[in-house]
């Protein structure tokens, strides 16, 4: 089948539903799944404003709505932000990290399952722990390289740091990166597999799930860090 | 398997990306402080809007990745129905969500802290519609361009929305402050 036929009969599957078509389409012509998953979801006949707009405002209301009530929890610690320089630099570093993570952990766990890579416990999957510990390596290397040019630009704009404040501004990005990769790894594989048994396809799902609670967990561990340190 | 295999180094090099367009945001917060961060409501407006940004646009460039490999988008700008939806359609998202996150800041402030400021929904606003006539054009011509290289724009256009995202959310936002 060549691949225009392969993606119109794509587009013809139902909505939701994971199709082994993706899979074929994506071995034999090397086109992401991410392609493919929205060729299945948005490139049918109907209104294409009316079917993005449907589809897209529950999930982003959702997400507007996690994120306001984590930025209330931010707006309680205006004056820390505002005092301690190199927090308010490197918030903005972390959260786009975690959002990341999020994405990361979600598509590559739901292609595992597709695969068949996940057999009875997933904690036993060699290639789920491998990217665990990449992502924790890169975690912890992102995190210091983060603090130490936030420490660096705050320094330049006035911020006196001491040994103390240098080594909890480090411990806080280390720890609240750490926290964030491994609850966003739980909530892919337990989330992943209760989709996946539910025969839906976990992409529809995971992305925006693990997205959404990568921002919230990410202020929320932060608030209670900076709580904890200063 | 090593540890500093193939999928390692394209995971951090999206990270590294990410990181650079963070910190940008960052040192841009820190610069302004006085401008965006003394407003009532901006810490809550803040996460929200510099999410929305790569959510969108990310969002955006997968569905005319997917057009184009169909062959029913060509990669060029033109009038093209799907194109022109696809257009619109997140400018009205952004639009409609930059809406729901300033209501959201200013219920929250005037709930909780007692505080009226009517300002943070019209900032909001005018600082999602700044931020998508950078950042929407930007997604159309370099998924283009990607596809026209022969590459696949999902595999490469994320950390660098996410990236762009950060900085311009945070350019947009100090406009609209000077602005309102």
């Amino acid at each position: 089948m060549n691949l225009n036929n392969s993606l119109r009969k794509l587009m013809k599957v139902r909505r939701k539903e994971y199709h082994p078509l993706i899979r074929q389409v994506h071995k034999k012509h090397n086109i992401a799944k991410r392609t493919l998953f929205y060729v299945k979801e948005y490139c049918s006949d109907r209104n294409v404003i009316s079917v993005i707009l449907t589809e897209s405002l529950k999930i982003l209301i959702l997400a507007s709505i996690l994120s306001s009530v984590a930025g209330f929890g931010l707006e309680n610690l205006k004056q820390q932000f505002i005092t301690i320089l190199p927090l308010l630099i490197l918030f903005p570093v972390l959260n786009g990290l975690g959002g990341n993570y999020g994405i990361i952990f979600s598509s590559k766990y739901s292609t595992m399952i597709h695969e068949g890579k996940i057999k009875h416990n997933p904690f036993k999957s060699k290639e789920l722990r491998g990217l665990l510990i990449d992502l924790m390596v890169i975690g912890v290397f992102t995190a210091l390289i983060a603090s130490i040019f936030s420490l660096v630009f705050a320094g330049l704009k006035g911020f006196a740091t001491t040994p103390s404040i240098t080594s909890k501004i480090i411990l806080i990005a280390i720890i609240d990166i750490l926290l964030v990769s491994l609850v966003l790894f739980l909530i892919s594989v337990f989330v992943g597999n209760y989709v996946y048994k539910k025969r839906e396809d976990p992409n529809n799902f995971l992305i925006p799930i693990s997205t959404s609670a990568a921002d919230f967990l990410n202020i929320l561990i932060l608030v209670g860090l900076i709580i904890l340190f200063f | 398997m090593s540890l500093f295999d193939k999928e390692f180094n394209e995971i951090l090099s999206g990270q590294i990306v990410s990181l650079i367009g963070g910190l940008i945001a960052g040192i841009l917060l820190a610069v302004y402080t006085d401008n965006i961060l003394l407003i009532p409501a901006m810490f809550i407006l803040i996460p929200g809007f510099l999410e929305l940004r790569g959510n969108i646009s990310g969002s955006l460039s997968a569905r005319l990745s997917s057009g184009l490999f169909l062959g029913v988008i060509k990669p060029k700008i033109n009038s093209d129905y799907l194109l022109v939806g696809n257009v619109i359609a997140s400018f009205i998202l952004t639009l409609a969500i930059s809406a729901l996150l300033g209501s959201l800041a200013f219920l929250i402030e005037y709930l909780i802290f007692g505080i009226l400021f009517v300002k943070i929904i019209y900032i909001a606003i005018i600082a999602g519609l700044l931020a998508n006539i950078i950042s929407i054009p930007f997604s159309v011509y370099f998924t283009f361009y990607l596809f026209r290289k022969g590459h696949d724009p999902n595999n490469v256009m994320g950390p660098f929305l996410t990236a762009l995202g950060d900085v311009v959310s945070m350019l947009s936002l100090l406009a609209a402050v000077v602005l309102v």
